[in-house]
């Protein structure tokens, strides 16, 4: 059986196919992901938001003024970044131009106003939508704090009686303070390098499909001389399932450490278990790729890589790897039908490295690297079972 | 015409291709666009941004319970995820399989009322909230921001009225939140969603498009290259340019087929779309994803006469799809890209394709315009003819040796 592994690995080795999709596909995947989110990836921290104030009378005078610039000021939670504009058309223009999120304009009365667009640009809504309610939010303390006054005087006009009194209770100042529920901080860009592990796993199945094969006497050349020996079917297909999960296993080792050591993604110290992570994917793509080579399907080895291709490419989208727009796709699905978390391999994946990077505890990692050794198991089972009963009488 | 049905019969014997290249993957585009359209909106009136909340109310008191009603009112609240660690931060990682997903969790910790009212009142600093932050950190920041507006007054009516009770404090905070600034809407023109849909989908589609073409007509060119094929068919009557001229002809057809039915999915999946947009900007769009389908084409026919194999054709096929689309803008919009990535993709024939889908579905069609639509194209088709010639001339090298 030896020796059929070190075939095994020696031929896989030597396709063409298994460097593009052991190696060329992860590299390239991860540096498209690298450039894709550059500019995205979030370290946790608040970003400034762009507003436009008309520096008019009205604005210096007004104590609203205070209030923005208070929350102005540079320090880890700054949350507005004011640019003073001379006059209405200046600041219109800086907003039609996406330069600033909002206008700020203060009337005579002191009372501030906000100007938004009308329109904006649906592939950042959220980020676009999150800076206008900022905005809103921050523009609203000024006009709340006179509707308590106001409240407070119909009731209870005594208790504004003195002036130093009200300013110290205006001048309260609620707060929160972050706390964390998870070992690292949170970064939306992470998961999409987890579904690519997802992907590059899933499209390493096709190993073991060729190298099946390449044991079917039907099938190729190499597999009729194969079948005249004397080894037994199983051990073959051992054999072949432990040379192929080497393989697959290598071109993990590949996307993880180009991810982590090129594209400088942190696994928080945690690089041995997110190898273990990746030992269990290729099991489970070895095992996917054994099953789908012992199916009696017309068309040979096209067939079967056809048939990979289509499971893997599925499957990575149902586990929002193509972008944005995808990755919503894939939220409403899985919460809609949550089993498809544990069959869909690639979500299962893509959700082992999630957990193993957001939580302390081990036990949501084990339970599905588990799931896909399971997996593994019932493929290779299945795979057993049908190349076992196959009979081959007209060559 | 027997070797163009021969050439024909090869593609047509790996179905497997076909159908996952342009149907599946084309399909994948119908639902990404679709998606998008669902995202693609425009404000007739101000509403705030609806960010998923999860509040853990430790205190039960009346000043948490308004609190949480407040953020229940400007927020999506989040029940149902419970008080667990593991499930919290699951909702946090916005892992599918958690039982909700949010942006930030509040902690409203025993005692809240009390030391609120009393810190008010003795006119210290107010208690504050405990709140851990999602991967969504603006959504998280203004709900922190709703949260420590509504603390303030809360704290700011304690203060002012001693003899309050909480219910009453809580009930002030409550009115006074409700107050929200004048908001004004600036009304700008806007492009239509039909478009940004159209758009959209053309531009994934570019992905079915390439691999697609790439494998199948590439398998043709290498089986038609196959040494003991050519031979045999030297052995035949037809001379070697009308081969040649048959191959590339089924090659042509096979290109044309799919693209047609790649972009028919779009048009029909989309036909509502296409009826607001108008059937000439469409068939505009159609035609520069046309010139984009001959980049393949040459990239197919470069690639056998580099004696690329099945699997090598499989996957370089499917690389270049996804890589290509990337630089073009497919999977996010170049503008939010790094500048390097926006240099580099002016050398990817997707930028100029898609360049073009988006005027000729969006833009008021000038003479100008239309000249900007024929000079993507043509840099389009210059992508091809120069990727065809460093085939013809591989192909010719390798003949001669």
């Amino acid at each position: 059986m030896f020796n059929i592994i070190i075939t095994t690995v020696k031929t896989l080795l030597r396709r063409p196919s298994t460097w593009v999709w052991g190696a060329l596909f992860p590299i390239a995947l991860s540096t498209m992901f690298m450039f894709m989110f550059a500019n995205l990836s979030s370290d946790g921290t608040v970003d400034p938001v762009p507003v436009a104030v008309i520096a008019d009378e009205a604005w210096d005078a007004s104590t609203f003024k205070d209030v923005a610039t208070s929350l102005a000021k540079e320090s880890d939670n700054q949350l507005l970044e004011i640019r003073e504009c001379d006059d209405a058309a200046d600041a219109n223009r800086a907003l039609k131009a996406g330069e600033v999120a909002g206008i700020y304009t203060v009337d005579d009365a002191g009372a501030p106003k906000l100007t938004l667009l009308s329109s904006y640009d649906s592939s950042r809504a959220s980020s676009v939508l999150t800076d206008r309610s900022i905005l809103e939010t921050v523009a609203s303390s000024y006009t709340q704090n006179a509707e308590l006054m106001s409240q407070i005087a119909q009731d209870n006009p005594a208790a504004l009686a003195d002036p130093e009194a009200v300013a110290r209770a205006l001048s309260l100042e609620g707060g929160t303070r972050r706390v964390s529920l998870t070992r690292t901080t949170p970064d939306g860009t992470v998961i999409y390098y987890y579904a690519l592990f997802g992907l590059v796993a899933m499209m390493s199945a096709e190993f073991a499909a060729l190298s099946v094969v390449d044991l079917q006497p039907n099938l190729s050349g190499l597999g009729a001389r194969r079948c005249v020996g004397g080894l037994s079917k199983t051990a073959s297909l051992a054999g072949i399932f432990v040379g192929s999960w080497l393989v697959s296993f290598a071109s993990m080792v590949i996307a993880i450490g180009y991810v982590r050591l090129v594209v400088g993604i942190d696994f928080g110290g945690r690089e041995g278990l997110c190898l273990v992570g990746g030992a269990a994917s290729a099991l489970a793509a070895t095992g996917l790729g054994l099953f789908v080579g012992t199916l009696p399907v017309k068309g040979g080895k096209a067939s079967k890589s056809g048939i990979l291709t289509g499971f893997a490419t599925t499957c990575a989208l149902f586990a929002g790897l193509y972008g944005e727009p995808a990755m919503a796709l894939a939220d409403d699905v899985a919460r809609a039908c949550p089993a498809e978390c544990w069959l869909n391999p690639v979500k299962l994946i893509c959700d082992m490295f999630n957990r193993l990077y957001f939580f302390e505890d081990l036990g949501p990692f084990v339970v599905r690297a588990g799931a896909l050794v399971l997996m593994a198991l019932l493929f290779v089972a299945a795979a057993t079972l049908t190349f076992g009963r196959s009979r081959y009488e007209y060559l | 015409m027997s070797t163009f049905k021969t050439a024909l019969r090869m593609a047509l014997a790996h179905p497997f291709y076909l159908l996952i290249y342009t149907v599946f993957i084309s399909l994948m585009g119908v639902f990404i666009a679709a998606s998008v359209s669902w995202n693609s909106s425009q404000l007739t009136e101000y509403e705030p941004y609806d960010a998923n909340v999860i509040v853990v109310d430790r205190d039960d008191s009346d000043l948490s319970h308004a609190l949480t009603k407040h953020l229940g009112s400007r927020f999506e609240l989040v029940t149902g995820v419970g008080d667990d660690t593991y499930d919290l931060a699951d909702a946090l990682s916005k892992s599918n399989s958690a039982k909700g997903s949010a942006d930030c969790v509040f902690f409203i910790p025993e005692g809240f009322e009390n030391d609120l009212v009393a810190a008010a009142r003795a006119g210290e600093a107010l208690p504050k909230l405990d709140v851990t932050y999602g991967a969504g950190t603006m959504a998280a920041a203004l709900s922190s921001a709703e949260a420590s507006r509504w603390i303030s007054l809360a704290g700011a009516a304690a203060a002012l009225e001693p003899a309050a009770s909480n219910g009453s404090v809580a009930k002030a905070a409550e009115h006074a939140a409700t107050k929200r600034a004048e908001v004004e809407i600036e009304q700008v023109k806007v492009d239509s969603t039909a478009a940004a849909t159209l758009e959209s989908y053309f531009n994934f589609g570019a992905y079915a498009i390439i691999s697609s073409v790439i494998v199948s007509v590439g398998l043709v060119f290498s089986g038609m290259n196959e040494p003991e094929r050519v031979c045999r068919m030297d052995a035949g009557p037809i001379s070697k340019h009308q081969r040649s001229l048959a191959v590339f002809a089924a090659a042509a057809v096979l290109t044309v087929c799919i693209w047609f039915v790649s972009s028919m999915m779009g048009v029909v999946g989309f036909a509502g779309a296409v009826a607001e947009v108008g059937v000439g900007r469409v068939c505009l769009a159609l035609a520069a994803t046309f010139a984009l389908a001959c980049t393949p084409l040459a990239v197919g026919f470069a690639l056998s006469s580099l004696g690329a194999c099945e699997e090598l054709l499989n996957g370089v096929g499917n690389l270049l799809g996804m890589l290509m689309t990337f630089l073009g803008g497919a999977w996010m919009p170049l503008s939010l890209m790094g500048s390097a990535v926006q240099t580099v993709a002016h050398f990817v024939p997707t930028y100029w394709v898609n360049d073009a889908i988006g005027k000729a579905l969006a833009s008021d069609l000038t003479s100008a315009v239309l000249g900007d639509i024929a000079c993507d194209l043509g840099v389009t088709a210059l992508f091809a003819v120069a990727i065809a010639a460093a085939g013809l001339a591989l192909s010719r090298t390798k003949s001669r040796a």
